[in-house]
């Protein structure tokens, strides 16, 4: 449903052009879910904003990104203006800044339904109510009139998903949406993801640095490093046994991983160093400088993907070396 | 200088205030003609046909009345805004420091104050004494108080916040010395910069109470009462309303333009929007 | 939201008559004998002890402040030495210029500044916002009063559209009355629409940047709505701000407009007082227009939580 072919995003700066996001694949089949996780400047919040067609004017998106077989990186932004919101919907980060603080959550959510499907203000209140019942908010017809400062973080992420939903999406892409509330609530939210995409058939791209919450929701899972996919496989496999050393040394970083659950909410700090900043790349394998089995080799091409045996693909020479 | 060229704001700002100090205090020693010599054989004279600006309607020598004027335009702004300034600070910082119902007192007063621009309050102290270079200097420094009060403050309490005056009071030290030693200084910059546009908006309204009538008397040379003269002559004379007008611009364009150019060399994270 | 009301209200009344009190100080306090500075050091001794009588001068100051608070709330507020008429009734034809300057003049630059700040913040860094900018800067360094010669030069005396000043009242011909208006008005707006453009432009440029503007893009709306249903609200607020505080230098802007181009309004009616030394008309004009500065800032507290749902809460 959703093919991203050799995606990469460019963007110009005073000190010339940075690569944010380069060869990038994968594809995504309605009523599945795929995981991307990564640290932060991984390139996947980048991806997410490339997919949706939303990156500043200054940023060039190459390669191809094909919704339902229709060729999103071609379409004017008019085109795309129709597509978004319509047939993608988005969910943010930061439920206490993502929505409009002047404009209730009901004609927040409204909104799209009036613009995309010309609904009038009657029918389309009425549909928000439904989206805000659907959600999970309690006492929803006295909810539609409230102002998103009046509702808790968990609620104004329930309505973040309502307003992502409205127009009944194909592909929902959610950049880290479970990062910013309480862990209870990261759950439930979680749940709600997971039952909405099985009941509408969407497709989900999950965004997240945290395993734990891949693991819990992703049939399939991308690791992004430093702008680029290094590994990819089912959930299943890749969490039982990771072949890139940037992917083990993030599930070693997991504190006590052995239930699935185990790891939630743990941040990605043991691996030595920082994610390379764009610009400042090494030219070959973009973790030479913070892995372990380095060798000259890995510093001479970006690695192809390959393979151990049956297992998932790598980005990694040295495969068949590793411990 | 590098810094310089990276400001254009900034140095042309400071090109066009620096020029304009050198014009006023030059006017003190040297101006092309006497500013006040009445030679009524050129009254009105259109530029270049009597000297280099021409001449008023008592043939007076409209570019040596400009630079005259600037200087009086230029003392009477400085005096007013570091007298307002002093006050405002004063009363803002301790605002700052003590919190509680000083500080709504100061506010308060500076709401009140607010109410009364320049062009009022020197109209009632003109009733009272006169006009004159007095009461041109008290209204608008009176003006300048709550503006300063309402700077010093907030910027002072974000200085309260920091955790080196959280180590000072800490150590002991009382509200009074925390705000000479420690807040003063930090805000130091942001006053500067405040003051540059203050003294543009003093020079705004010297002028238009010199065009009422109740600044510098006559036969001083103002701009603004060159203006209010020039009312009478409007269509005869032009040149005698199109010139002090576009001193006064470029006074209040240049040192407006050197409190932007200087904003964005101490608060640079303002840049990009201003 | 209530409670905010009273409040503000209060706050609103409290600085009004603190106010009062200053000009009361100023006027009748401080120079010890109000009656000798309006008649000057010429008068004879029997026409100042009249003026004193009249002005109730015998009596303590602060039953004379009461009274005078009084007379305000009662529209009594006394009787002009110079005009020998009851300075209510001078006052009432005089509002009848002033406020319709001032309300002109405000919805001109509003009208003005608010889409040049958009387009201006639209365009960031491209022409058009060069262009905005370098109005602003030049906009906020000309003197309305030059601006309203220039103005009477170029449509006056060059055009001859209009008249050099004066006003035909309000009875005999409205729409020549609005006319007579017209160049004062832009005079007075034109440094607020440069000061009001600046403000719109980096409200809305911050506005921009936050994350509600792109969910409302990710809903599908173009650029453009966004910016209209979502932007242009929220970046109102410091532009409402900025518009109250510069309402004390619109006022001190009618004074020397209105003198320009020989209107009889308030500003001319004070700056007449002030040659007269009439100090009971100057007393009450000055709190007339010190009290419309604190009353428009005090619906400018108002407008904010109309625009801002999240202080309709807060008390």
């Amino acid at each position: 449903m959703l093919e991203v072919r050799d995606l990469s995003v460019r963007i110009g700066t005073p000190l010339g052009d940075l690569s944010l996001v380069e060869r990038t694949d994968f594809i995504l089949e309605a009523g599945r879910t795929l995981g991307i996780v990564g640290e932060s400047g991984s390139g996947k919040s980048m991806l997410a904003l490339a997919i949706m067609g939303l990156l500043p004017p200054s940023a060039r998106t190459t390669g191809s990104i094909k919704l339902q077989g229709q060729e999103l990186l071609s379409l004017t932004e008019r085109e795309l203006c129709r597509i978004r919101g319509n047939q993608i919907g988005m969910i943010f980060q930061e439920p206490m800044t993502a929505l409009n603080p002047a404009m209730s959550i009901g004609d927040q959510i409204a909104e799209g339904l009036m613009w995309h499907e010309g609904l009038g203000r009657r029918a389309a209140r009425q549909r928000a109510l439904d989206l805000l019942q659907r959600v999970g908010i309690s006492d929803a017809r006295r909810r539609l009139d409230a102002f998103p400062h009046q509702l808790s973080g968990g609620q104004r992420q329930r309505v973040g998903i309502a307003i992502a939903l409205a127009c009944r999406p194909r592909l929902l892409i959610a950049d880290e949406p479970t990062t910013a509330l309480d862990v209870t609530v990261q759950a439930q939210i979680l749940d709600l993801l997971a039952e909405l995409v099985a009941e509408m058939g969407m497709g989900l791209i999950l965004i997240s640095h945290d395993l734990g919450v891949i693991a819990e929701t992703a049939d399939d899972t991308l690791v992004m490093y430093a702008g680029m996919p290094v590994e990819m496989g089912s959930s299943e496999e890749l969490f039982s046994k990771p072949m890139h050393p940037y992917t083990r040394g993030l599930f070693e970083a997991m504190p006590g991983r052995q239930g699935p659950l185990a790891g939630k909410g743990a941040r990605l700090q043991t691996i030595p160093g920082v994610v390379p900043e764009p610009g400042r790349r090494p030219p070959g394998c973009r973790f030479a400088g913070r892995c372990p089995y380095e060798i000259a080799a890995c510093n001479a091409a970006v690695p192809e993907w390959s393979r151990l045996g049956q297992s998932q693909p790598a980005r990694c020479i040295r495969l068949e070396d590793l411990p | 200088m590098k810094a310089l060229a990276r400001h254009p704001t900034l140095l042309l700002g400071g090109l066009v205030t620096l020029l304009l100090l050198a014009t006023a205090f030059l006017s003190r020693v040297w101006t092309p003609a006497p500013p006040t010599q009445i030679q009524i054989t050129r009254r009105l004279a259109p530029p270049l046909e009597a000297g280099l600006l021409g001449a008023d309607h008592f043939g007076r020598d409209i570019a040596s009345l400009l630079m005259a004027g600037a200087w009086n335009s230029l003392s009477i702004a400085f005096v007013a805004v570091l007298l307002g300034m002093a006050g405002g600070v004063l009363l803002g910082t301790l605002a700052a420091a003590w919190r509680g119902w000083a500080e709504e007192i100061v506010m308060r007063l500076a709401d009140v104050t607010f109410a009364f621009p320049a062009v009022l309050s020197a109209i009632m102290i003109a009733a009272l004494i006169g006009p004159g270079v007095t009461t041109a200097v008290i209204a608008i420094g009176v003006f300048n108080v709550p503006v300063f009060a309402r700077v010093a403050r907030s910027a002072a309490l974000q200085i309260w916040e920091r955790d080196f005056v959280l180590a000072a009071r800490s150590a002991g030290k009382g509200a009074l010395l925390i705000t000479f030693h420690h807040v003063l200084p930090n805000i130091a910059g942001l006053l500067i910069v405040q003051a540059t546009i203050q003294l543009a908006m003093a020079i705004l309204a010297e002028a238009g109470l010199s065009f009422l009538g109740v600044g510098v008397p006559p036969p001083h040379p103002s701009w603004g009462r060159m203006l209010s003269d020039s009312q009478t002559y409007l269509s005869q004379a032009p040149h005698l309303a199109i010139l002090p007008g576009l001193a006064i611009a470029l006074a209040v364009l240049g040192f407006n333009m050197l409190g932007d150019g200087l904003r964005d060399v101490i608060d640079p994270k303002l840049r990009r929007k201003r | 939201m209530i409670l905010l009301l009273l409040r503000r209200f209060a706050s609103l009344i409290v600085t009004l008559l603190l106010a009062s009190l200053a000009i009361f100080v100023v006027l009748e306090v401080l120079p010890g004998d109000p009656a000798a500075i309006m008649l000057g050091t010429e008068a004879r001794e029997d026409t100042l002890a009249a003026l004193r009588q009249q002005m109730g001068l015998d009596r303590p100051a602060y039953e004379r402040y009461l009274d005078w608070l009084g007379g305000m709330l009662t529209g009594d507020l006394g009787l002009s030495m110079t005009y020998r008429v009851s300075v209510s009734e001078l006052v009432a034809d005089r509002l009848a210029v002033t406020i319709p300057l001032a309300v002109m003049a405000i919805l001109i630059s509003t009208a003005l500044a608010v889409p040049l700040g958009l387009i201006a913040a639209a365009n960031h860094e491209k022409v058009a916002d060069r262009g905005v900018m370098l109005f602003a800067q030049i906009g906020v360094a000309i003197p309305n009063f030059w601006f309203g010669l220039l103005l009477i030069l170029f449509f006056s005396s060059y055009l001859g559209w209009f008249s050099a000043g004066g006003f035909p009242g309000w009875a005999a011909n409205p729409a020549l009355a609005l006319k007579a208006l017209l160049l004062p008005a832009i005079a007075l707006a034109l440094p607020q629409a440069a000061i009001l453009a600046r403000v719109t432009r980096s409200s809305v440029l911050e506005i921009l940047g936050e994350d509600f503007v792109r969910t409302a893009r990710a809903k599908g709306l173009t650029r453009r709505v966004t910016l209209h249903r979502h932007v242009l609200r929220n970046a109102l607020i410091p532009v409402v701000t900025v518009m109250g505080m510069q309402f004390s230098f619109l006022v001190a802007g009618a004074i020397l407009v209105e003198n320009v181009f020989t209107l009889p309004g308030l500003g001319r009616l004070l700056f007449q007082a002030m040659s007269q030394r009439d100090l009971v008309v100057i007393k009450d004009v000055v709190l007339l227009f010190a009290a419309l500065v604190i009353l428009v800032n005090f619906l400018v507290d108002l407008a904010y939580a109309w625009l801002d749902p999240r202080l309709r809460q807060r008390t």
